[in-house]
């Protein structure tokens, strides 16, 4: 009896683990390019999602919906990556972008091979572009466009306003129009 | 034109993608070490912060403390200066302060010998020779005070006014009635060498008319407490209990910064003075006793201001008592002298000024 019981916790145990990798699957990738962005940093932002999923794992908590879930989770990760830049050491120090281990992983190498030379450099300029803007910027401007998340969600997401949202990713565009150059078209 | 957002997405899709295993999410070392390295970060931020607010309040507090005044007592007197100056001067302690000239007796002393003897408070000035003695008549002592006006005010001036007249700037001495007498032609380059006594304007009569001349500062001489209070307007606290059954006289000098008071009552004579160095970025002065003094002690008047007295050496028993006070509060230095007063009456005047109003 009690070896059943002791069977039947162990296998739970499994599920929730395994549970809980999909989650970590599903998300981990967002949230680390979410990090990235903001602390231009392999480690930090590596550091953060680490983080995040822990703190996820100890709260244990109850979401209402597949959308609150991400949103709570992409806004201990901003936190987190405040937390970093918070501290006096990133204050001041110029942390340049890894751009070349963080862009271009062995993986994927021979799809980049595949691809346009042309679009690629294009992609580089833009990605620079977008991480040489103001955090603030550089926030809603990546959660807009490339987590496709309306202006109220960014404001749940970042604790803001909406005319705080939305001023910010005019000046966002304003900013990559002038970096760019105008080459662009922010639908 | 192309669109941003496929772009951007498309850029985004070139970072390299993370996984990561929920084993390590679970890593509760790895958690708290995390911790403590942000712990520690924000400790030694604090640290270092509260050393940096330490050391600049302790050396603003130290550099004001640099322009506080500091009195002392030396064999032949008081000596003063801001604390920079005189640290400084400790340093270089090899200087002794010796009168170079014999004192003379009779009119020539300034030695506060005898109320009988009209010359001995300070002495009158009986011609060129005297020395810069207390009690004069209001026109030599016009003349006078403008020697020692223009003492005064390169004594103030250490730092403002290099260019002393008599020499070595940084040993501007302030005159004060008991300086030594003599030859003060001959010894007034001299004297500019050495920091032996307030005298050197006064001992050369030409530096001495040349300040006053070039009307640097004026002097201005009363006769009654009342006149100088009508006409000047600045800080002289007296003292609220009466030095003698009568007083006698009543004489007040103002040059610059400086002022003194002059009472005569009974057969006692005090003198008081004090300059006011809150314009100057150093000072270095002296105030000398012919033949010394000696019997140091120190007090604290009721408003908690400690002030030192000594006595002068008596040269005959028969002399009167002259003890000598000095006190600095403030920017402000004040030196009184009591002729014939005992030590009691001595503390009771002292603890009846009200030297607050030097703050």
């Amino acid at each position: 009896m009690d070896k059943k019981k002791g069977d039947k916790l162990s296998v739970s145990k499994v599920a929730d683990t395994e549970a809980l990798q999909l989650k970590i699957n599903l998300y981990s990738d967002m949230l680390y390019k979410i990090a990235f962005l903001q602390l231009r940093n392999n480690q930090d932002a590596e550091d953060v999602v680490q983080e995040t999923f822990y703190q996820f794992i100890k709260t244990n908590k109850v979401f209402e919906s597949t959308e609150h879930e991400k949103a709570w989770l992409i806004k201990v990760t901003l936190n987190g990556c405040r937390k970093v830049w918070r501290s006096a050491w990133y204050r001041h120090t110029d942390v340049m972008p890894e751009k070349e281990s963080a862009l271009h992983s062995e993986e994927n190498s021979e799809s980049l091979m595949e691809r346009d030379a042309l679009q690629r450099e294009q992609n580089k300029e833009v990605l620079e572009a977008v991480i040489g803007l103001p955090r603030k910027y550089r926030e809603v401007i990546h959660l807009f466009y490339f987590q496709e998340m309306s202006i109220k969600e960014i404001c749940l997401v970042t604790e803001r306003k909406e005319s705080t949202v939305t001023s910010q990713l005019t000046r966002g565009r304003e900013l990559l129009r002038k970096n760019l150059k105008e080459e662009y078209q922010y639908g | 034109m192309d669109d941003f957002k496929s772009t951007y997405q498309s850029a985004m899709q070139d970072v390299k993608e993370f996984h990561i295993d929920v084993s390590n999410c679970m890593d509760e070392s790895r958690h708290r070490r995390r911790v403590v390295k942000r712990a520690q970060k924000a400790t030694a931020t604090a640290f270092s912060a509260m050393c940096v607010i330490f050391v600049c309040g302790f050396g603003s507090v130290k550099a004001a403390e640099y322009f506080q005044n500091v009195i002392r007592v030396n064999e032949w007197g008081f000596e003063s200066g801001d604390a920079f100056t005189m640290s400084k001067g400790e340093a270089a302690q090899s200087r002794s302060y010796v009168v170079e000239e014999a004192v003379e007796k009779e009119k020539e002393s300034p030695m506060l010998v005898s109320s009988q003897d009209e010359s001995f408070i300070a002495g009158e000035i009986a011609g060129e020779n005297a020395s810069a003695e207390m009690q004069m008549t209001a026109d030599e002592a016009n003349i006078e005070m403008a020697g020692v006006s223009g003492n005064s005010v390169t004594g103030n001036s250490a730092a403002d006014s290099p260019a002393s007249t008599v020499g070595d700037s940084e040993r501007c001495n302030s005159v004060t009635g008991n300086s030594v007498s003599g030859d003060r032609g001959a010894n007034a380059s001299s004297k500019a060498e050495k920091p032996v006594s307030g005298n050197m304007a006064q001992t050369d009569g030409t530096a001495k008319n040349q300040l006053w001349e070039n009307g640097e500062v004026p002097v201005y001489h009363y006769v009654t407490w009342e006149e100088f209070i009508r006409n000047e307007d600045i800080i002289f606290p007296q003292p609220s209990i009466s030095i003698g059954k009568k007083v006698v006289s009543t004489e007040v000098t103002v040059c610059g910064s400086w002022a003194m008071v002059r009472y005569e009552a009974d057969d006692k004579v005090l003198w008081m003075e004090r300059t006011d160095y809150s314009d100057t970025k150093g000072h270095e002065s002296s105030k000398i006793f012919p033949g010394g003094v000696t019997n140091e002690r120190e007090y604290t008047t009721s408003g908690v201001y400690t002030y030192k007295l000594v006595d002068s050496v008596k040269e005959k028993d028969s002399d009167k008592l002259q003890i000598h006070a000095a006190i600095t509060v403030g920017s402000y230095e004040v030196y009184i002298d009591f002729l014939g007063f005992t030590e009691s009456d001595a503390k009771k005047i002292m603890d009846n000024i009200d030297l607050k109003q030097y703050e």
